[in-house]
């Protein structure tokens, strides 16, 4: 796990829990890679997402068992939907980002609410923890003034 | 003393006078002043045990992470055409009062009329309840949101409400001292809120109650129809798994696991079943937002994260309110994907954001599930679809007055607006609620009081209908929707229901 500088260690540790494994930490790493994409900054870090899985991991693992198989359900189903949704015979891990982006925005639009519920759930947990990044703070003009711990801005 | 049960090498065995299962605002109320009454108090609660110093540093994230139940991730699995609704709960000791905005309304006088004049709940007149908010009110510290710590998102939203004629009020909410950084619902970062982990957590240790954290209940022991106590199991070893068993013995059990989990807890104990309304009939108050973009910097983090709100349309069953939130949370909520969100996110800086709900029919129902966590389903009436997509149309109009350039709203596949024709056009032909989601902080009601025994599952004070010396005091009793937020409530309900038990203590100590 990839603290941020500063984190902060709680009296009551926490279980030695994991969400997901090598297949899903990769289709999560390329679904923030798509949703999270800097349009002024192409050349993203890739320690940020790499930080980005695994505090999702981390945050997910605090969840019950039903939660994590739901999710981990989800993140696969999304992976082999691109032949269904843009009529590509590929996983969507290997779709170049901006086709990606493109399935992505065709989920999200689709009429079928469950299908669209997809990706706004996968994206609210993501964007939680990607947005918490000293990056993203930046991103967004926040200067960190009320993080009392002000470790994700020094 | 607070026990951390992660930390316990196995089970334990402890007896007390009194029980409480939950510590947030109802348990904690009830362990608080019974403890302060001479009763040896024991509490259990199935979360963590962190510190205000500690939760008061961390991320949102983290917050929801070790705080909140499933992570601040709970799913309501919505039925026919019903909106996508999160909700947030606590699952930590302090229990969801330390995840709240700290906003604080008593039960309006027309609900109170209801329970005590229509549904026979003579007890819970607004004269009868006074005593008791007033006596939550001093000791969280309740106090009126001073002007100086709105947000300037917040004054935009009472600039726009003022230009369509809207009146709109300061809120009141339990803190001391409020610094203004927008994180309430993520554990206040300057110990300024009251929430029951330092308002009345701290009185029930004092006076010698043992609270431990980390053991889930999952049995209520009986002695013929009289409660003695309960049984469960303890969240240890590396990977916190329920495992060593725990036993406490007691005179009198209150059950205050919130509205999710009570009803669950009840049922695997039999209790309830002459009625049909245990698990069922769950108001959420779905809360709604609309993020609106200015041309001046906005930069709403700093003030307090609820200040105002408005009352104006409570008789349409519609309450709206000022409201910030974390970056990260307002970023989710954003919409589009890729370019598209990241545009949108970069404008946070001009972002107000305007929002309310809904006092909403009970449409949801609890029952167990497969695993641990119970399956939550709701259904939401037409009338309140019409509700929601109404205040919707009402806040985004509030936004254009107040000189918004953008408006983006909380439904699936539509991006923002920036005519407010074009805004009014999707408000006059929605799509289906399907599409929408909303939030909601306030499930009532699956455990209800009543006149008897068939249309509710305890009495008014309390107490349940199956079984002497078991008590409910948590927001499952509240009969229906209430269209405030449900912390002061569910706290006067458990100060009236504490109080009770206390002068009916003679009944509960004799000999079984």
């Amino acid at each position: 796990m990839r603290a941020l500088p500063g984190a902060v260690v709680p009296k009551t540790r926490d279980f030695g829990r994991t969400a997901f494994g090598p297949l899903t930490r990769k289709i999560l790493r390329s679904l923030g890679e798509a949703l999270f994409t800097d349009p002024e900054q192409t050349d993203a870090p890739r320690d940020r997402f790499d930080w980005m899985v695994d505090d999702c991991d981390d945050m997910v693992a605090h969840a019950s068992d039903q939660l994590r198989h739901t999710l981990r359900l989800s993140l696969v189903l999304l992976e082999l939907l691109p032949l269904f949704v843009i009529g590509r015979f590929a996983r969507m891990t290997s779709l170049p980002l901006e086709e990606r982006e493109r399935f992505l925005a065709t989920l999200e639009s689709s009429r079928l609410p469950y299908v669209a519920l997809l990706v706004v759930g996968l994206k609210s947990i993501l964007s939680l923890v990607y947005f918490e990044h000293p990056y993203a703070l930046a991103m967004m003009g926040y200067d960190g003034r009320h993080d009392v711990h002000l470790r994700v801005t020094q | 003393m607070i026990t951390r049960g992660r930390e316990l090498p196995k089970g334990f065995d402890d007896s007390a006078d009194v029980v409480v299962v939950g510590s947030g605002a109802g348990g904690a109320v009830v362990a608080a002043l019974c403890a302060e009454a001479g009763l040896d108090v024991v509490v259990l609660e199935e979360g963590g045990y962190y510190t205000p110093q500690e939760y008061g540093r961390f991320r949102p994230s983290e917050t929801f992470r070790r705080l909140g139940r499933e992570a601040g991730i709970t799913l309501v699995a919505g039925l026919g055409d019903t909106p996508m609704i999160t909700l947030l709960q606590g699952k930590c000791v302090g229990g969801s009062s330390v995840m709240t905005g700290g906003v604080c309304f008593r039960i309006p006088d027309e609900v109170l009329r209801h329970w005590s004049r229509e549904l026979g709940l003579c007890d819970l007149s607004s004269d009868e309840m006074a005593p008791h908010f007033e006596e939550v009110e001093e000791r969280a510290h309740v106090e009126t949101v001073p002007m100086e710590a709105r947000s300037r998102s917040t004054e935009l939203f009472v600039d726009g409400a003022d230009k369509l004629g809207i009146p709109v009020y300061p809120m009141r909410r339990n803190t001391h001292h409020c610094k203004g950084r927008a994180r309430c619902n993520f554990g206040c970062p300057v110990g300024a809120k009251k929430s029951v982990d330092v308002s009345y957590l701290p009185g029930a240790v004092e006076h010698g109650a043992r609270i431990y954290a980390d053991c889930i209940v999952e049995e209520i022991l009986f002695h013929g129809t009289r409660a003695t106590g309960v049984r469960g199991r303890v969240f240890a070893g590396h990977d916190g798994k329920p495992r060593h068993t725990f036993q406490v013995r007691a005179k009198v059990v209150v059950i205050a696991a919130g509205t999710i989990h009570t009803p669950v807890l009840l049922d695997k104990s039999g209790i309830g079943r002459k009625t049909s309304v245990l698990g069922n009939h769950i108001t959420l108050h779905p809360g709604f937002r609309v993020s609106a973009i200015f041309d001046e910097p906005v930069r709403g983090w700093d003030g307090a994260l609820q200040s105002v709100y408005s009352d104006h349309f409570t008789r349409d069953g519609i309450t709206l309110v000022g409201l910030y939130s974390a970056l990260n949370v307002l970023a989710a909520a954003f919409p589009g994907v890729g370019r598209e969100h990241m545009r949108c996110v970069a404008q946070m800086p001009n972002a107000a954001i305007f929002g309310g709900m809904i006092h909403d029919e009970g449409g949801g129902q609890v029952r167990r599930s497969f695993g641990r966590e119970p399956l939550l389903t709701y259904r939401m009436a037409s009338e309140d679809k019409r509700r929601l997509v109404r205040g919707v149309g009402i806040v985004g109009e509030i936004a254009f007055a107040a000189g918004a350039r953008e408006v983006m709203v909380p439904w699936f596949g539509y991006s923002s607006f920036r005519r407010v024709e074009d805004f009014r056009a999707a408000i006059a032909s929605p799509p289906d609620a399907s599409r929408m989601e909303c939030v909601s902080f306030h499930p009532l009601g699956s455990a209800r009081m009543a006149v008897n025994a068939k249309l509710g599952v305890v009495r008014t004070t309390g107490e349940t209908w199956d079984a002497d010396g078991l008590y409910v005091a948590d927001g499952s009793v509240l009969p229906t929707s209430i269209g405030v937020n449900s912390q002061l409530p569910i706290m006067a309900v458990a100060t009236k229901i504490a109080r009770g038990l206390i002068r009916d203590w003679d009944r509960h100590s004799r000999p079984h």
